[in-house]
Order: structure tokens, then sequence, then C-alpha cells
């Protein structure tokens, strides 16, 4: 990777150098091992920054960067926040692949299924900006693999490992590229087991643990001058993995995640270049009951979700100067979540709570960049989308007769996306980008046909509901990006108006499904909701080696229900101070939230107190295969909840980790 | 005693559906018991005929759908043009009694002539039940009856409810699902009958407030119809199921201004 290249991609340096090579305003960060020559320095500050550790999970990462925040069920599975809007409302994905968590209580968002060791960059795209990667509203999250070198023969790689003390949790961890002159390979693992953590004062967090393994290959193969071949699979399994905020832990969730991928870049006709991938992955999650105490009817809930897709993307030259970029995207994901209840007596009773149901969907999307003037750009986007839902026969079809709505098993529906940003070099370092867009997202298949899913935070099970209206949205954002010689500042304010909301509303008359349960919502559409925020970065460099990096983030969201809008995170800043010397690094980290007080008590949010920690980090490089990390997180050891955790469950206490890390 | 018998306008609309279930009317089944079971056969002396009782299941305590098929006792032709009339009798140690019939009167339908019997209780020791069947057969214009020896089963959980009003009067509740039970909008299909200056009588003034649930979770169904009157002591709804498993279908019954209280059946639905 040149350097431009990065740069273009790290979002701080908006690209305008490197025009024409990467989509530009995405805020994205370089995760794993990459060159960057005399830029290593600084982008290894932010990588360290963004990572915290050197074993940090995907979900970790996600935390940290820039307007990404995560619902927390347990200590790990959590599920990521894209400036207060998650789930069906932003994509996920995996270089593009499309792929769906199998669990009805979305214990398994998709992050949990791969590793940083899996990966290059995450790609955070908010709004209608992340309409490359599907129709959305909220925005995408990509997260790239990492691929394969080829060159020079030979064998080179990391192993790792780590051990955090909170939670008495080892992880190791290791990759190796296996170089060839016209192929490579790439293999990973990362294995991963933590105990019950312990929170702040001491308290031992009962199912908090978790186990996961995770393993990676990927092959490269050169075939001609300009094209080369692709194939990358990842399998993750992860089991008894606790989730203290919710009634059920997770037996095992096991994915299987398969890619072949194809790039030319000989021009031909108008294309400039061509990718293509053609994808399946699989996902069967199981939660499990088994462990915890006072169970009133022990029940087997399964979910399954198989995804098959295929992209063809391309690169068109039809101006010279101008970039167009067109993808035409397909796949198909079927999902089932049953449940089997054992009573004690008689026989068990099933259900599916999420019926059997495919989706299959087209996407056409088109993005163009127009450049007007050296200091002045355009980049245009546009997506359509076909969605074709089937329910299939069967037990879940059949429970859905009984509301008597008069169900159409088939839908098809047509969603549009669009987006329009523009940026303006005012100075040499002062820059502007205006952004706008309009999204839709349609339903998710939970939301559509969900039969009783329990919710934990509010307490009622939900039932789906088949006509239900896609989320609309505009949205709006502009960033000012200052590049100083020493400093660097970005403040991005958003604003965004989610037409079709869609929500939970009590239905009196129905009675829970649940033992417990506090009644039955239905899905609804909001009239509206709207939500806005701030994300603010500032990177400071006092003297050479000492560099200070702060990152802010505020959403606030109202309902037209006059109510918070729910699951929106309080403002948080994390700020850092980084000490980099030739072979020694020290980092102390201030992280502090706002109090959350403007809240949704209909979803059964609890108001949320101020808190702040200070965590501390050093590596050591040994020499130039060994380095040594340690550190301290939660130095004060206080006992704090952030407002997306559920279930009233506090974080980790003081936790000493340690890591070993060799490069090979 | 003698068996009173009740004939009654059977009406066919599930029994249809039963019937031609697995073909249509334009193609008469090559084999109309195909799928049902023979309970028991007998000569009607007399009548020249030879009468086989067949049904989906073993008779058992409550109401039970079943079908003759009448054949020439001689030629082995299929009678289709009887007069049947229907004398189950329930023999105690010092008594006897007879229990509500439902015959369809006219001609057989695809070869079968539909009829029901609400069993009050199941054979055993309190005493045993046996059945006779007297044939019109109006292709020979000869007459006789046909008996026959049966066993009704007691099932558990009971699928028959006999009962009184405080004020003495006696009930005979049972239940079907005419289409079977599943997952999903089901049929659902209330008998009662009471009895009248000896003889039964259907019930035609209930009125049925009808709320399945799951005992085992304590939790109902969406959207059930309360069963209303049809004819002849039968009474329509439909009864919701939204998993599988043990549900209790509980029923309060009130007769005209007479509150008969709550009666239940426990079915499992698969």
């Amino acid at each position: 990777m040149k350097i431009g290249e990065i740069l273009s991609i790290i979002g701080f340096m908006m690209a305008f150098s490197s025009y024409g090579q990467a989509p530009d305003s995405i805020r994205t960060f370089v995760m794993t091992e990459v060159v960057v020559g005399s830029e290593k320095l600084h982008s290894d500050t932010l990588q360290s920054f963004y990572q915290s550790n050197t074993s940090a999970t995907t979900e970790t990462i996600l935390s940290r960067m820039s307007g990404v925040s995560l619902v927390r069920r347990g200590a790990y599975g959590q599920e990521p926040v894209l400036r207060g809007l998650s789930g069906g409302q932003i994509n996920v994905t995996i270089d593009g692949m499309k792929i769906f968590g199998a669990c009805t209580d979305k214990m398994d968002p998709v992050t949990i299924y791969v590793e940083p060791m899996n990966l290059s960059v995450i790609q955070a795209l908010p709004g209608s900006q992340g309409g490359q990667f599907g129709s959305t509203i909220g925005g995408s999250l990509n997260m790239k693999l990492a691929e394969p070198l080829v060159g020079v023969p030979g064998i080179h790689g990391q192993a790792g490992i780590d051990y955090q003390a909170s939670a008495g949790a080892v992880n190791a961890f290791s990759s190796a590229n296996i170089a060839r002159n016209t192929s490579a390979y790439r293999v990973n693992a990362t294995f991963r087991k933590s105990n019950n953590y312990h929170a702040g004062g001491g308290d031992e967090v009962a199912y908090s643990q978790f186990q996961k393994l995770n393993v990676g290959a990927s092959g490269k193969w050169v075939l001609g001058k300009f094209d080369t071949l692709q194939a990358d699979a990842i399998f993750d399994q992860g089991w008894n993995i606790g989730f203290p905020a919710l009634p059920m832990d997770v037996g095992t969730a096991t994915a299987g995640i398969y890619s072949v991928g194809y790039k030319n870049s000989t021009p031909w006709w108008f294309f400039r270049d061509i990718r293509a991938k053609v994808y399946q992955n699989s996902i069967a999650h199981s939660m499990d009951d088994t462990h915890r105490e006072n169970v009133p009817m022990h029940m087997d809930m399964p979910g399954k979700s198989t995804t098959t897709g295929g992209y063809l993307e391309g690169s068109v030259g039809i101006f010279r100067e101008q970039k167009t970029t067109v993808k035409a995207e397909y796949y198909s994901n079927t999902l089932i979540g049953e449940m089997t209840m054992f009573p004690a007596e008689g026989p068990p009773m099933y259900m599916q709570t999420a019926p059997q149901t495919t989706r299959q969907n087209v996407g056409l999307y088109a993005q163009q960049q127009i450049k007007f003037s050296p200091k002045d750009k355009m980049q245009l986007s546009a997506r359509a989308d076909a969605f074709f839902d089937r329910m299939h026969d069967g037990i879940g079809s059949q429970q859905w007769e009984v509301f008597d709505n008069g169900l159409a098993k088939s839908t098809t529906r047509i969603l549009k996306t669009a987006n329009a940003s523009f940026t303006h070099f005012i100075s040499g370092n002062l820059q502007v980008d205006v952004q706008g867009g309009y999204g839709e997202r349609i339903p998710t298949l939970n939301e559509r046909f969900g039969f009783y899913l329990f919710n934990r935070l509010d307490g009622y099970d939900y039932i789906g509901d088949p006509g239900l209206k896609n989320e609309t949205s505009w949205n709006a954002e502009t960033t000012l990006s200052y590049f100083g010689r020493n400093t660097e500042f970005r403040l991005t304010p958003f604003f965004k108006t989610i037409d079709n909301y869609i929500m939970g509303r009590v239905v009196p008359d129905l009675t829970t499904m649940t033992i417990g349960a506090r009644g039955v919502k239905q899905n609804e559409n909001l009239a509206w909701a709207r939500m806005t925020g701030v994300d603010m970065l500032v990177m400071f460099s006092p003297f050479k080696n000492v560099q200070l990096v702060s990152n802010n983030k505020y959403t606030y969201g109202t309902n037209s229900l006059n109510e918070a809008m729910p699951q929106i995170p309080p403002f948080k800043s994390v700020s850092s101070v980084r000490l980099q010397l030739a072979k020694f690094n020290a980092q102390a980290e201030y992280e502090w939230a706002a109090a959350q007080s403007h809240i949704s008590s209909s979803f059964g949010e609890m108001k949320t107190a101020s808190y702040y920690i200070l965590n501390f980090r050093s590596g050591w490089k040994v020499n130039s295969s060994f380095q040594v990390n340690g550190g301290v997180e939660n130095i004060l050891d206080r006992n704090y909840r952030e407002h997306l955790d559920w279930g009233g469950i506090p974080r980790p206490g003081r936790n000493f980790y340690f890591s070993i890390t060799c490069k090979f | 005693m003698n068996a009173s018998i009740i004939k009654t306008i059977f009406f066919g609309g599930f029994i249809t559906t039963l019937l031609f279930s697995c073909s249509s009317d334009d193609e008469p089944s090559i084999n109309p018991t195909e799928g049902l079971t023979k309970i028991s056969e007998a000569y009607a002396n007399g009548a020249a005929a030879k009468v086989e009782i067949w049904a989906a299941e073993e008779l058992f305590a409550g109401y039970n759908p079943i079908y003759l098929f009448i054949t020439d006792s001689l030629t082995g032709e299929t009678i289709t043009d009887a007069h049947i009339t229907l004398s189950p009798l329930m023999t105690m140690a010092t008594m006897s009694h007879s229990c509500p019939v439902e015959v369809t009167e006219g001609e057989a339908v695809n070869d079968l002539f539909p009829a029901a019997i609400l069993f009050s209780m199941a054979s055993g020791e309190m005493g045993s039940w046996s059945l006779e069947a007297h044939i019109d057969n109006h292709l020979k214009n000869l007459s006789g009856s046909a008996a026959f020896d049966i066993e009704v089963k007691a099932t558990t959980p009971s699928r028959v409810s006999v009962f009184q009003s405080e004020a003495g009067q006696k009930y005979y509740l049972s239940y079907m699902f005419p289409k079977g039970m599943k997952v999903g909008v089901n049929d659902f299909e209330v008998v009662a009958y009471t009895t009248k200056n000896g003889e039964f009588v259907p019930v035609e003034t209930l009125s049925i407030e009808f709320t399945p649930a799951m005992p085992a979770m304590d939790h109902g169904s969406p959207n059930n119809a309360n069963p209303t009157y049809v004819a002849s002591g039968h009474y329509m709804g439909k009864a919701n199921f939204t998993m599988t498993g043990e549900w209790r279908l509980n029923l309060a019954l009130t007769d005209g201004e007479t509150s008969l209280g709550t009666r239940s059946f426990d079915i499992v639905v698969n």
C-alpha cells in the first residue's frame, strides 16, 4: 500500500492528494501491520489509540472509533451503534459481504465473528454515505479483510499472548503471511478464554465469561499482469458466552465465512478495473439457560442464518478526470429462530420466534466524483435496491395466521439511497466538507416477522408487523478540518431526521408468551425521530515525542412521541496522551461520559450517571522481534456503567494486562 | 330402557371436508375408507346388508365422527341408499343408558354414511358399550339390525365432560377439530347435548366464551373466535395456537340465562 493510499483512507487526511484512489470522507483507521514509511509514528499513535491493547476485540476497537458506541449485554457480543443507530438501521459488512446474526435477541452482532487478526481496516460511513454497502439510514460499518501479500518468497508474521487480570482472561493470537512470487497465503488464529470479570469494588459479575476460537485462511494468486484471484475463509466459534444482562447465555455461536474474489485492473471497454466477489456465510447460534439458577422453564433457542451473495464492482473512466464507480450486488439471507420449551410436565412446546424467512436483495450503486477545481470537488452517489421477502410454509407462517391480518407471505419493496458531498479547501490547512443525503432501510426480518421476542430491557414480548413501512431518513453533516504543523482538528456536527421510525407500542389485549414479561409490544412506525450530534477529534503534538488524541462524540435524539429516542449514548470523550520514545511508549487515557437523563422510559431505560476512568498503557520494544505491552485500565477501580449497558451491570473494575508479541 | 335415538340433519361441512380432503367431487376416491380405521363389522340380518363402521381413530369417550360402509351381503355391491338408526347402549350392573347420536339423512356421500356418537363414558369395569345399527335397505326394501361389540377408550386428558347445572339439568359436552389441530388457526367445534323427556336433544342456546391457554406457561393466544351456534348442538369457532405443546381449552358456558361455569379440555398440539 502506498503512503497516499493509506492517507486517503485515514479520514484525517481527507484524501484530496490521493484523489481517485479510494472513496473520500471515509473515517477509517489502519489496524494491522501496514508499512507506512515516514507516517509510521503518526498512524501508530492512532492505531494504538484505537486498538487500546494488542489483543483488543473487534468490538472494543469499534467502540473507540469516531461516532461508534456499543450496546452491551455481556462482556462479549456487544452490538455496534453508529451515531445512535444500530441493528437494521446500519449495515455491518465484512469486506462488502452481507452477513446477519442468527440470534433473535441480538446476542450475536456479526462483529463477534471476526477478529482483528482477520482484518486490515474498519470503515465507518455514517448516514447515506454508507450506501455503497447497502441501503441504509444509519450508515455502514465495513470490516476489510487482511489480504495476503505477494512478493519476495518468505514467511512473516506475528504471534502473541495476553493476560487480563480482571477476568483472568487469556488471549492468544497469531498470523503469518507466506509469500511467493505469484501467490501468497495468509493464516491467522485467535483464541480467547475469559472468566467472569470483576466490577469496580471487586464484585464478580456472574455470567460474564466467554471463550472463542477464530481461524482464518486466505490465498491470493496472481493470474496475469493485472488480475488476481483471492479466496478467504474464516471459521469462528464462541462457546459459553455469558450475558449477565439477559436471562440466557450463549451455548455456542458458530460462523463459517467464505468468499472468492477476482480483481482485474486491465482497462476493458469503458471499465478501468473490475472487482467481483461471491460469498457464502452461515451462522448457527444457540442460547443456553442450563447454567442459570431459578429458571422457570428450561428452553432451547437455536437460530440459523445463511447468506449467499455476490457483487460486481468497477471503476468507469468515461471522463478523464472524473471517476465513476458502479456496483451491482445480490444476496439471499435465510433466517430461522426456534424455541423449544420443556415444562416440568407435559410435552415440549415448540415455536419459531423468527419464522423461517428468506430475504433477497438486488442492489445497484453508482458513485461519481467530480473535480471542479484543485480546491473544490464533489461526490455523488445513488443506490436502488429491490427486496423480496418470503416467509416459508410451516409452523412459522402458521403462527402468524393467528393475527388474522391477511399476511402476505411474499412482498417486494424498492428502496432508494442517495448522497452528495462537497469538499472545499479554504486554505492549505483548512478544509470544509458538506454532506447531505437521503436513505431508506427495510425493516429487519425480525422487525417484520418476529414472534414474541423478549426484550429484557423493557420487559416486553415483541411481535413484528409484516406491514411495517420502511424507515426513511434525510441527513446532513458538515466537517471542518484543520491540519496544522502539530495540530489536527476535525469537527463534524450532524443532523438526521427519520420518518416512519420503528418502535414498539404496547398492545394491551395480547397476552405475553415469556414467563414474567410485562406485556406485549408490536413494532410500529412512529411519525418521526430526529437526531443531532457532533463528532470531534483533536490531535495535538506539543513536543516531538508527545501526542495528544481526544475523541469526542455526542448524539441527541427525540421522537414524535416527544420522548427521547432509546439507546442514545450521552456525550463521551476519550483523551489520551502518548509519549513515544525509540523503544518505549507510554499512554495515559482519560475517559469521561456525561450523565444521560434524556432517556426513553417506555423502552425501559434507566438514567445513567456520569463517570470517568483512567487508563495507563505502555509498550517496550525489546528488539526487532519482541514487543512487550502492559497497562492498567480503570486505575481508580470505579464502579460505573455506560448508558447503553443493559441491566445495570457494571463494567470491569481495575484491570491489569500484560502481553508479549513476537514478530517473525 | 330403550335407547333414544336422535336423528339429526348432520351439518355436513366438516364431513365433506374430511371425505373430500384427498379427492374432488368429480373423481370419487377409489377407496372411500382410505385414511380411516375399521372399528367393527356385522351383518344386518333381514336387511341383506353387511355394515362396517369406520372412524379416523378408535372409539373414545367423547365426540366420535364415524362412517358406515354398507354392502349387499350377497353381491358385495355398495349400498348408497339406506336409512340408518344407531342405538349405542351402555350396560352397567344395575342400569343401562344410551348417549347422543347423529346420523345424516339421505344417500351415502362417497359410498359412506356419515354419523357421529358422543360417548359419555368409556368402556370399563363400570360397564360396556354395545351398538346396534338398524338398516332400511332402500335397494331391496328390506330392513334389519346389526349388532356390534365396541370398545370405547378412555382418553387422558378426557375429551368429554358430563355435568349438571345447579337446577339439575344434565349436559354432555365434547369438542372436535374437524381439520385436526396444528399451530396456527384451527376450526374448533363444540358439541353440546342435554336430555329432555328421557331423550338426548342438542343444546341450541349456549353462549360460549372461549379462551385457550397454555397451563405450563400461563399465557393464551390472540384472536380466537368464540364458538357460535350452527346447528344440532354444534358450535363453531376458531382456536389459535401459537406453539406446539399442551393447551387448555377453557369454555365459560351460559345456557340461556343459566351460567354453567367453566369447563376445560386439555389437548396436545403437535
